[in-house]
């Protein structure tokens, strides 16, 4: 077992639903953000974060359905910038995943709440990191979007924020200052 | 797509509905920016079956409201601060539904949390020894 391990895997969709469908009888939910939760919902699966030896077993719906909800794109855009990232489950498990970048490594800290309270810290490699949660953001996206709930436009405009790395950004600048320098 | 209407999002939780700026309908259980996920995993209308089988795919207790006024009430006293917090009501307003099979009816006490933009990412009844905080003798 690799103890540094970090990789999402999504299940197969499950047979049997234990939550009621999502409604928006007020009609306060956009196209998007009541497509999504009916696709959490229709498509629900597990989804098993393997950190390290330890595994976090969750559901599309509700906990990665929050969990996207909670600005998912912009926290991973923070992750890249340094700065730590926090993810709670408090419904199919109970625990707190805080990332929290040292140099080019990621302490991440499993705590527990509820019942227990125990806490375990596993290193991983940040681009590693980076790379697997942006990646499940995508293929998550997409497969909302291949079965028709979200529309591919929602989805760029959505997830963008993730893949927006300081280094485009630092592009975009060196290019400007060129641009004042050439005019002098 | 649906035909439903269009919505332009000004910030996280405010929509621009036909033009006009509107706020999440805070007092009503049914609005869903605020409580969709609460009533669908554990909102009064849910049947024991539907805990009976989270529970045998996630071995997590699962607490259920008995009223969905008590929902309301529970947002209208918790902090506006965001974070985590566990409310005792003093007065029966849930159940909770254990992984042994077992049932602890009239539990007293909230877990709910408070996102950034105000709303509630989640609030379910909980048991007594439920906890967010080391206990000082241990």
């Amino acid at each position: 077992m690799n103890n540094h391990q970090f990789q999402i895997e999504l299940g197969e969709v499950c047979l049997e639903n234990y939550a009621l469908p999502p409604s928006d009888t007020l009609g306060e939910l956009s196209d998007f953000e009541l497509g999504l939760r009916r696709f959490c919902y229709e498509q629900d699966r597990p989804v098993a974060i393997a950190i390290g030896p330890f595994t976090t077993r969750v559901f599309l719906d509700p906990d990665i359905c929050m969990m996207l909800e909670d600005n998912f794109p912009e926290q991973i855009a923070l992750l890249s910038e340094g700065k730590n990232m926090q993810i709670e489950f408090a419904e199919s498990c109970w625990q707190i995943l805080k990332f929290m970048p040292r140099g080019q490594k990621i302490s991440c800290q499993i705590g527990e709440f509820g019942y227990s309270l125990q806490s375990k810290t596993v290193e991983l490699d940040k681009d590693i990191v980076l790379g697997v949660l942006r990646n499940f953001l995508n293929e998550v996206m997409q497969m909302a979007v291949d079965k028709s709930y979200i529309t591919q436009s929602d989805k760029e405009a959505f997830i963008r924020p993730a893949f927006v790395t300081q280094q485009s950004v630092t592009g975009y600048c060196i290019c400007k200052s060129v641009t004042h320098a050439s005019r002098k | 797509m649906s035909n439903r209407r269009s919505t332009t999002r000004v910030s996280k939780w405010e929509v621009v509905v036909n033009g006009m700026v509107v706020e999440p309908q805070w007092n009503n259980p049914k609005c869903s920016k605020v409580y969709d996920h609460i009533l669908r995993h554990h909102g009064p209308q849910l049947q024991p079956r539907h805990f009976h089988g989270r529970i045998a795919s996630t071995n997590t207790d699962q607490g259920q409201w008995l009223n969905l006024q008590d929902l309301v009430k529970a947002e209208q006293v918790t902090p506006k601060h965001p974070g985590r917090y566990i409310i005792d009501f003093q007065r029966p307003l849930g159940r909770v539904y254990h992984a042994d099979g077992s049932i602890t009816e009239n539990v007293t006490r909230v877990n709910i949390k408070r996102k950034l933009d105000g709303t509630l990412k989640y609030a379910y009844p909980v048991v007594d020894n439920y906890t967010f905080k080391r206990r000082e003798n241990e």
